[in-house]
């Protein structure tokens, strides 16, 4: 017997370790070489184009394929019989492909650290003869098994549901931004480069400047704005709400972040608090909430990345207010944004529970959007940036809030350029008409590059039908483009909406919603309490299930699917946005298992 | 991952099974043509929904950009093959309501989709044309709607809407491609720069010629059509089809070869890459970066042409395309499309 201190395990069944090191009930048992031994790495599917003009190829990688690994797999026993016997055990562990997949669980000599696991789909193996290994007893095999690309963590993680929305809003001030005795403004760009940093407040805004000296520092870097007076944020106001505005034109909308500096942690150290949500306000500041947990803090950090333009840079950010609430910054009832953070380093396939907060109202036409989040802070919702439309009818119910006639006047909303990362759009529209009808409608697209423009430049277009049932709300997607439709620094890019046929159709809500990689829409009629979403391994569409029991006793699939795209998280942060048309504020919970290269730094569980 | 999904019979396709990535393509004649995926099923599986004619809907998130219908299952390797709508009317006759031969358009489809034929393709778009040719046969109503596009010059065909539509080709163009390997060819074919056709009127035979006149710089060369067969015709509408004969077979440098196209080599007027799923058939694009030896050819530091067929694969970051006018054709193939 040999001392393993690893362990393998394959399907539930221990194949090397102290585990695999106890004889079977049929007289055999196994163990796995260590030489041999080979964890497969997964082929990257690149894409290389050509350049026209210039040498040099671009290459990209759209992804990555299987992996294969391989092992020499040792049976020993007590007689021959029962090495075949093992032989046969070992056989039936092995996934074919049309059944479900297995788990290759590797933990390595430190317990304490994080499994290994690995989704096996199909596995063979050989028999390497030796006749002096029969003589002794043993029979050695070359196992191969194909698995899905990555290491995953042993548990899902969850991101939990928050909060239900309070009914009224509290808020209250953690600096009032009168004097800026307490803050200041540092950067990694290194003692060498940097001259000091200043803080100054005027009207109710601070301002946070810290200039580089000159010498061509290429790349960009992190700032870092603290406050070191410690604050209380109560368990009745977990919400950290900030304001900020980056001084920096091409990154205006940037996403900050929070944190603070725990005490007794070593210099420099900070614990980030997770954010929820990040959106662009009416006059262009970003408006971005993060979540403490109810529990003072002793300081406070802002962090951001800072572009270096150009030498002598002075201006980093602005704040303008800083606040404690009790309310996650839903504005529209019908609604709900957070951001999700996901751990590890690889995309990995997203699950959803969408659920009626009392448990019993059906949700009613679900639309549930995620998207990669991080450059700048997007918010699909376009209600807000109406510029043009027919009267509002108020209507709660309505996802924006209200109903606007289509076939009485177009529709407009501008948005500003800078909170679209560049990627194709789809432009997303709720409608309901009184009579069962085929509507046609037009879509525009283009950018106004400055904030004086009025005419559009770099248009897209094109035209709809919308097949409607009499009082019956239903999503399309009108049509996609990529925007901003011109490169532009500043300015907004407007969306038009047109109905040209048709007896009138009521628009309850506009969305632009980013469709380009690992964006996904789903979009169903779920008349239950329940809502499942979740993506496989290798699926090319999502699971969707609805039902009235949250153990999904009784669920089934819905067949009015309107869209069915899988829902990929890919790390650090997933914007998801999800609208119920008749629920408030539903529940929302998320879960993925963190992907890793070759071994996982969590088991899926930590924050 | 890019988010593009197949609903077949009305049911989302990853219902019934993995599948592999569909291939569509959209044509500038046509709208959408034919589409092609596989299914991962064991040889005897009995899919819901999967017949020939479900109608197969490939969505781009919740847009749709194709749609068709089913008109060949492999039931062993369950690779399925599906045709646009247009394809569906190649059985379908041009009746009126009482079941009699018409040349309307608008007529015909609405008796199309009408008990029994359920033609699915509609004319929200209100298009109205007559063909003008004799009435005593029925037409197929696909072959009356190829007949209105040579007759009006326009193209037809039904987009992914399931509507007629009836167009022009655009004037300015809607892409910019920058392909590396765009191959001009200014080949002729036929050396004939007139066509003279005899066709029937309703008093006996008289003649017609193409448009333009050749002028007066080169010689003129005649080649004669016989435009009887085809019924009684106006004479716009002769010379209307004899131009279309002369246009496909005349020689114009233009690009000749399929290209496949990247996201980075195809982009729209604002510089940005182009969303390829939503790059069609029938699209304009201008092609830039011509060698100057080709740009001398054209007359013109680039050159505008509609893309004739597009054929995209979900998740593949590059597209096929085709231009219209890839190549002369002969006057014998011209007249079998035309005539």
């Amino acid at each position: 017997m040999i001392d393993s201190l690893h362990e393998l395990t394959l399907a539930g069944v221990p194949i090397d370790g102290l585990d695999a090191e106890a004889v079977t009930p049929d007289g055999y048992w196994f163990s796995v070489a260590a030489d041999g031994l080979e964890f497969g790495s997964s082929e990257a599917v690149e894409a290389v184009v050509r350049a026209l003009w210039a040498d040099g190829s671009e290459a990209r990688i759209d992804g990555h394929d299987n992996a294969v690994t391989t092992f020499r797999l040792m049976i020993e026993g007590q007689d021959h019989t029962a090495l075949a016997k093992g032989e046969a055990a070992f056989r039936r562990l092995l996934p074919d492909g049309y059944g479900a997949s297995v788990d290759l669980v590797w933990r390595g000599p430190d317990s304490a650290a994080p499994a290994s696991i690995r989704t096996i789909l199909t596995g063979t193996f050989s028999q390497d003869y030796d006749d002096m290994s029969e003589l002794e007893t043993q029979r050695i095999y070359e196992v191969t098994l194909t698995h899905v690309p990555f290491v995953r963590s042993e548990f899902e993680s969850v991101a939990p549901v928050l909060p239900a929305v309070p009914d009224t809003t509290v808020e209250t001030v953690i600096d009032p931004l009168t004097s800026a005795s307490g803050w200041s403004i540092t950067n990694t760009a290194g003692s060498h480069w940097n001259r000091p940093g200043t803080v100054t407040v005027s009207g109710g805004i601070l301002s946070a400047t810290q200039s580089v000296k000159d010498g061509g520092l290429a790349g960009d870097y992190w700032w870092r704005l603290s406050r070191s007076l410690p604050h209380s944020t109560s368990p009745d106001t977990p919400y950290l709400i900030v304001e900020t505005k980056m001084l920096n034109a091409s990154n205006s909308a940037a996403p900050i972040g929070a944190g603070y500096y725990p005490p007794g942690a070593p210099p420099g150290f900070m614990a980030e608090l997770p954010r929820v949500k990040s959106s662009v306000t009416l006059d262009g500041w970003v408006r971005t909430i993060f979540r403490t947990g109810g529990s003072s803090l002793p300081n406070l950090v802002l962090f951001g990345r800072a572009l270096y333009a150009t030498p002598h840079t002075a201006g980093w950010v602005q704040v303008r207010s800083v606040k404690a609430s009790n309310n996650p910054g839903l504005v529209k009832r019908r609604q709900s944004a957070r951001i999700v953070e996901v751990g590890g380093t690889e995309r990995t396939p997203g699950s959803l529970h969408i659920s009626s907060r009392n448990g019993t109202s059906p949700l009613g036409l679900t639309i549930i959007h995620t998207s990669p989040d991080g450059e700048v802070s997007y918010d699909p919702d376009l209600s807000r940036w109406i510029t043009a439309g027919a009267t509002p009818t108020d209507d709660p119910a309505a996802p924006m809030g209200a109903w606007r006639e289509a076939a009485s006047m177009a529709l407009v909303a501008e948005v500003p350029s800078s909170s679209l990362p560049t990627d194709t759009y789809q432009i997303g529209l709720l409608l309901r008409s009184a009579t069962t009808q085929r509507a046609r409608f037009s879509w525009t697209a283009g950018t106004l590059p400055l904030s004086s423009s009025s005419a559009m430049t770099g248009s897209d277009g094109g035209e709809m039908w919308v097949d409607l049932t009499a009082n019956t709300s239903t999503f399309v997607g009108v049509g996609s483009t990529t925007l901003p439709t011109i490169i532009a620094a500043a300015g907004r890019t407007r969306v038009i909406i047109a109905q040209l046929s048709g007896a009138q159709v009521l628009i309850g809500g506009m969305w632009l919603f980013r469709a380009g990689r690992d964006c996904g829409i789903t979009a169903v009629r779920v008349n239950h309490p329940h809502l499942w979403v979740s993506t496989g391994d290798l699926s090319d569409s999502a699971t969707v299930l609805m039902g009235d029991a949250a153990d999904q006793s009784d669920a089934y699939a819905p067949t009015s699917v309107l869209s069915a795209t899988p829902h990929v998280f890919r790390p650090r942060d997933v914007s998801a946005y999800v609208v119920t048309d008749q629920v408030d504020d539903p529940a929302t919970e998320f879960r993925h298992f963190r992907r890793w290269p070759f071994n996982p730094a969590d088991d899926g569980r930590t924050e | 991952m890019t988010p593009v999904w197949l609903r077949v019979g009305g049911r989302p396709a990853h219902l019934t099974g993995r599948y592999s990535a569909p291939v569509w393509e959209t044509l500038a004649d046509g709208g959408c043509g034919e589409a092609s995926w596989t299914w991962h099923l064991p040889p005897h599986a009995r899919p819901i929904g999967l017949g020939i004619g479900a109608l197969v809907e490939v969505f781009y998130s919740a847009q749709r950009v194709y749609l068709g219908s089913v008109t060949g299952i492999d039931r062993e390797t369950w690779g399925i093959n599906a045709k646009g709508l247009l394809d569906d009317a190649v059985g379908l006759p041009a009746l009126d309501s009482g079941g009699n031969a018409t040349r309307s358009v608008a007529t015909a489809i609405t008796t199309a989709r009408t008990s029994p034929w359920n033609w699915r393709g509609r004319n929200s778009r209100g298009i109205v044309g007559t063909v003008t040719a004799d009435t005593s046969e029925p037409l197929m109503l696909s072959r009356l709607l190829e007949m209105w596009s040579e007759q009006s010059g326009e193209r037809i065909g039904i987009d992914e809407h399931g509507e007629l539509y009836s167009r022009v080709d655009a004037t300015e163009p809607k892409w910019i491609i920058a392909p590396r390997d765009a191959v001009l060819s200014s080949e002729s074919v036929e050396t004939y720069n007139l066509y003279v056709g005899r066709y029937r009127t309703s008093t006996g035979n008289a003649t017609a010629y193409s448009s333009p006149w050749p002028d007066g710089s080169e010689r003129v060369s005649a080649g004669v059509v016989d435009l009887t067969q085809r019924g009684i015709l106006s004479a716009l509408d002769a010379t209307a089809v004899l131009t279309k004969i002369l246009q496909a077979t005349k020689s114009a440098p233009t690009w000749t070869n399929g290209l496949t196209l990247s996201a980075q080599q195809i982009r729209t007027l604002g510089n940005q890459p182009a969303p390829l799923p939503l790059v069609r058939g029938g699209d304009r694009v201008r092609v830039v970066g011509l060698t100057p030896a080709q740009q001398q050819e054209i007359g013109a530091p680039y050159l505008d042409v509609t893309l004739k067929r597009v054929v995209q694969t979900a998740g593949v970051p590059a597209i096929d395309v085709e231009p219209v006018g890839a190549l002369p054709m002969t006057l014998e193939e011209a007249q079998e499309v035309v005539a």
